[in-house]
């Protein structure tokens, strides 16, 4: 046994890769429910890709089979129907996942120096999981797959002067057609799986460069013992793999009581009008985005045309996703956590967590008089979080941080 | 609380029953994902039962039929050629059908079908899978010439089989060509991919 | 920490509920009341909807034998296995006994004697073929009215040009239920009404100007109304079935599954509470 690690050692770097990134990973010792995010949003990449394979086998990415195609895979092909409820559900858990991981940054600063880096890769990494949902909604083919796909691309035809020949350059047609959907196969099963494994790499490899921050937001690298060993930490492996297995299975459990009780979540997350086959003729009644993207699709419908353009819209969407990204830089506060901060940033927060709650929430609803003036109001709370961050974290009283990680 | 006080027997038992549970779940897991590839019910429904109509055949006419993607051969066979069935052994490497996997009981015969006149056989060589082609004429030169008593020829790695698809010694083909599951629903209807009833 | 995320729970729930007093203003829908887990109103379904709707419409995506397989074989089942205890306990067999007998072993059985030396020579698996098959010669004289195979998929006798030309269309029925919804299905079924403006001479209260005939007048007119709503229901039933057969197994997996994930979260959590001891008493284990 040793005689064989010796072997695999001194051509490759398996134990100083064990230990540096489990077994001598020194992690905070207070980490609390929210620090599960970060492994289960790996879990279920892995999931996404497993399931994705098999479901590839079967599927085929031709507008005139692919809608049959995945009643092919629920009904004929054996155990197909479970695959493709783990796959759907799962792109749903992804983007839970994912929110409760970055509401965990915002929380306790975890973007902040010197963590940037790994906060911009996670940002990049949540841009691109968005696309890939995008093109994989668009792959069943029914109407939602159809006319959200039809939407969404439609905003790149609102650039000035370029717009049109973007749009028939995106869909190789002058519509969305089998053109679209072939390439959109491609992206979401090769492309894009291989650049968010990529990001994932380097977010991590970021992440174990300056160690986690925690709940209390203390660099427990600052205190060492005279092994050089953070007094605060303990290894990864197995305090923190043994605690991960807890939040996995747990997860799991809430995860397939979706999947085996309610897959479709009553057209959250399969949507009642994708059951009918994609027709170019017939818009339904009320289309929408899936939940994830709605919060910015709202902010899209909130900001009128200007210049009889839809541009500005456009841009505001992006806007309020590429905003985040600026977040460290905003931040003005000397402290990380919640725990410490003052007042005004946790009034702040909470406004900002309504806002974006509230847009997704609008961005599913049919546009009303009432809910167009909402998405209005919370659109400039969504952007005022971000535009008055400098001023209320420079104010208020905080609280005085420890030196050391509290119980 | 020193390193003593560590209750090391529960901790790797508490390790060893997580893992063993874990694994037994990802064996489950498992299960899914390997169905998914057997014939699905689509792939079973193509490969049900082909009915074949034979009463328009000739002697020694051969036509074939796809039953689970694979060519059938069905043809009949004249006096001659049922006689000359029996002068083979010598040069066969299972004259008696031993091998019983490669037809069913019924069809564990000289002729190795259930009318001697009519064979149904699978046209795959049991060699790598390429269709032998038919090769009925006496004595063809390049076959043996005068011990040529008529079959099967295989073009990618020169099998030979006689007319009851019984293989010849000393060629790459290891065993028999299959016969496939049949019956006759008529005198001259053939179900190919049912047994007939006991 | 706790407090604050309360708060904003709260919020959030009162902003939804307001927003959706002003969101609904759609068309009221009978609820359907339906149970998957009931195979005899299934079975009702899919023979109503076979006499009444295929005629018409397809439902492309199901095959004849699966829902021989997920409706009939159950029954075809016990009725097997009732014959079975007869024959152990070497009761005298009746006529339906000897009808499943000679479904089990595909051969005509007459007698007590002719049934045991049968389970003597035939397998279990045989048995288990030969009642599918039973099962798909039921499904054959039942549901099959073409020259259709048992195999194949369910599509309408109708050719779609002719639809077109009588109809304008008449949509495929296979998913249905999980696009409308069974309620959908159950009031559209029972709300016709009569209106001479129309070619059929009938109107609808939930698909106004629908262009398809109230083709279960008569069952409307020669039963009582409870009788006809339970009509409905089955073809409702039915429809719920064919948006998604594998309804039938999913919740009665999902419960072993989570079962077995709880065992697993138990060992789970002792596992993590026996390391995390270490930490609690403010040392970890070195390393072996």
């Amino acid at each position: 046994m040793d005689n064989n690690k010796n072997w695999i050692d001194q051509r490759f770097p398996l134990t100083k890769v064990w230990n540096e990134h489990l077994a001598e990973y020194y992690t905070p010792r207070n980490f609390n429910f929210w620090y599960f995010f970060g492994s289960l949003a790996m879990l279920v990449l892995v999931m996404q890709i497993v399931t994705g394979i098999f479901l590839t086998m079967h599927f085929k990415p031709d507008a005139a089979h692919a809608f049959a195609s995945v009643e092919y895979i629920m009904r004929d092909v054996d155990w197909g129907w479970l695959i493709r409820y783990l796959h759907s559900t799962g792109a749903s858990a992804f983007f839970i996942v994912i929110y409760l991981h970055m509401y965990r940054g915002l929380l306790y600063g975890s973007y902040k120096t010197p963590r940037e880096l790994i906060w911009i890769l996670g940002m990049v990494l949540y841009i691109a999981l968005m696309a890939e949902a995008f093109m994989g909604y668009v792959l069943p083919w029914g109407q939602m797959s159809y006319w959200g796909a039809q939407v969404i691309i439609s905003l790149f035809g609102s650039v000035p002067v370029f717009g049109p020949d973007i749009l028939t350059f995106i869909l190789g047609d002058y519509a969305v057609g089998d053109p679209a959907l072939n390439r959109f196969f491609s992206l979401h099963v090769i492309a894009l799986p291989l650049i968010l494994v990529i990001l994932v790499f380097l977010h991590i490899v970021a992440l174990h460069t300056v160690g986690s921050n925690n709940p209390d937001g203390v660099e427990i690298k600052h205190n060492k013992n005279k092994n050089g060993i953070p007094k605060d930490g303990i290894p990864f492996h197995p305090y923190y793999s043994v605690k991960d297995i807890v939040g996995v299975v747990v997860f799991l459990m809430i995860f397939l009581v979706v999947v085996f009780f309610a897959p479709a979540m009553n057209g959250y997350f399969l949507e009642n009008a994708n059951f009918v086959e994609a027709n170019p003729l017939k818009t339904p009644s009320h289309i929408a985005p899936l939940w994830y993207l709605t919060p910015f699709y709202s902010v899209l419908r909130a900001i009128p045309p200007m210049f009889g353009s839809q541009f500005p819209g456009v841009v505001g969407m992006f806007a309020a996703l590429l905003i985040l990204i600026a977040l460290p830089w905003l931040d003005r506060s000397s402290v990380k956590s919640i725990r410490y901060r003052s007042w005004p940033y946790k009034v702040a927060l909470g406004i900002f967590v309504i806002s974006f709650i509230v847009l997704g929430y609008l961005g599913m609803q049919p546009v009303t008089p009432i809910n167009a003036l909402l998405a209005k109001v919370f659109t400039v709370t969504y952007f005022g979080f971000f535009i008055l961050m400098p001023w209320f974290t420079s104010i208020g009283k905080t609280k005085p941080v420890p030196t050391r990680v509290t119980e | 609380m020193s390193e003593q006080e560590i209750d090391l027997k529960k901790r790797h038992f508490l390790t060893g029953a997580t893992s063993v549970i874990g694994a037994v779940g990802v064996g489950f897991a498992l299960v899914p994902f390997l169905s998914s590839w057997m014939p699905s019910a689509r792939v079973k429904a193509a490969g049900a039962p082909v009915d074949i109509d034979i009463s328009k055949l000739d002697n020694g006419q051969l036509v074939r039929v796809l039953w689970r993607k694979k060519p059938v051969w069905i043809f009949k066979r004249d006096k001659t050629t049922i006689e000359n069935l029996s002068t083979l052994d010598s040069i066969l490497t299972d004259p008696d059908s031993n091998e019983l996997s490669q037809q069913p009981g019924y069809a564990k015969n000289l002729y190795r079908s259930i009318n001697p006149n009519v064979a149904v056989i699978v046209g795959v060589c049991t060699h790598l899978g390429c269709s032998p082609t038919y090769r009925p004429e006496l004595g063809a030169a390049d076959l043996g010439g005068a011990s040529w008593k008529g079959g099967f020829y295989c073009p990618c790695h020169g099998s030979k089989f006689d007319l009851a698809g019984r293989v010849y010694a000393g060629v790459p083909a290891p065993t028999n060509l299959v016969i496939p599951p049949y019956h006759f629903v008529a005198d001259s209807l053939i179900r190919i991919g049912i047994d007939p009833k006991a | 920490m706790k407090k604050q995320l309360h708060e904003i729970l709260i919020t959030v729930a009162i902003l939804t509920f307001s927003l959706n007093v002003f969101a609904s203003t759609e068309i009221h829908l009978d609820h359907a009341n339906t149970d998957i887990n009931d195979k005899k109103s299934l079975q009702r379904g899919a023979k109503l909807f076979m006499n009444y709707c295929s005629g018409c419409h397809s439902i492309q995506f199901m095959r004849y034998n699966r829902i021989g397989k997920d409706l009939f074989l159950d029954d075809v089942i016990a009725t097997y296995e009732k014959a079975k205890i007869s024959v152990l306990n070497n009761q005298s067999l009746e006529h339906n006994d000897l009808t499943a007998l000679s479904k089990a072993f595909d051969n005509e059985i007459t007698s007590l004697d002719q049934a045991k030396s049968f389970f003597e020579k035939i397998s279990k698996e045989e048995i288990e073929e030969n009642l599918i098959k039973a099962t798909n010669r039921k499904v054959e004289k039942n549901l099959i009215f073409t020259d259709e195979k048992v195999g194949s998929l369910i599509t309408s006798a109708m050719s779609v040009s002719d639809a077109e030309k009588w109809f304008g269309n008449n949509p495929d029925l296979s998913l249905v239920s999980r696009s409308k919804g069974i309620d959908w299905i159950y009031t559209y079924l029972r709300g016709f009404y009569k209106d001479d403006s129309r070619v059929f001479g009938v109107n609808n209260h939930v698909l106004e100007n629908a262009s398809m005939p109230d083709v279960l007048w008569q069952l409307k007119q020669d039963k009582p109304s409870k009788e006809f709503d339970q009509d409905v229901r089955d073809i409702t039933n039915f429809l719920d079935y064919v948006g998604e057969p594998v309804k039938l197994l999913r919740f009665d997996l999902g419960i072993k599954v989570l079962g077995f994930l709880f065992v697993l979260f138990i060992f789970a959590y002792l596992l993590k509470k026996e390391y995390w001891k270490d930490v609690k008493y403010g040392k970890w284990r070195s390393k072996d």
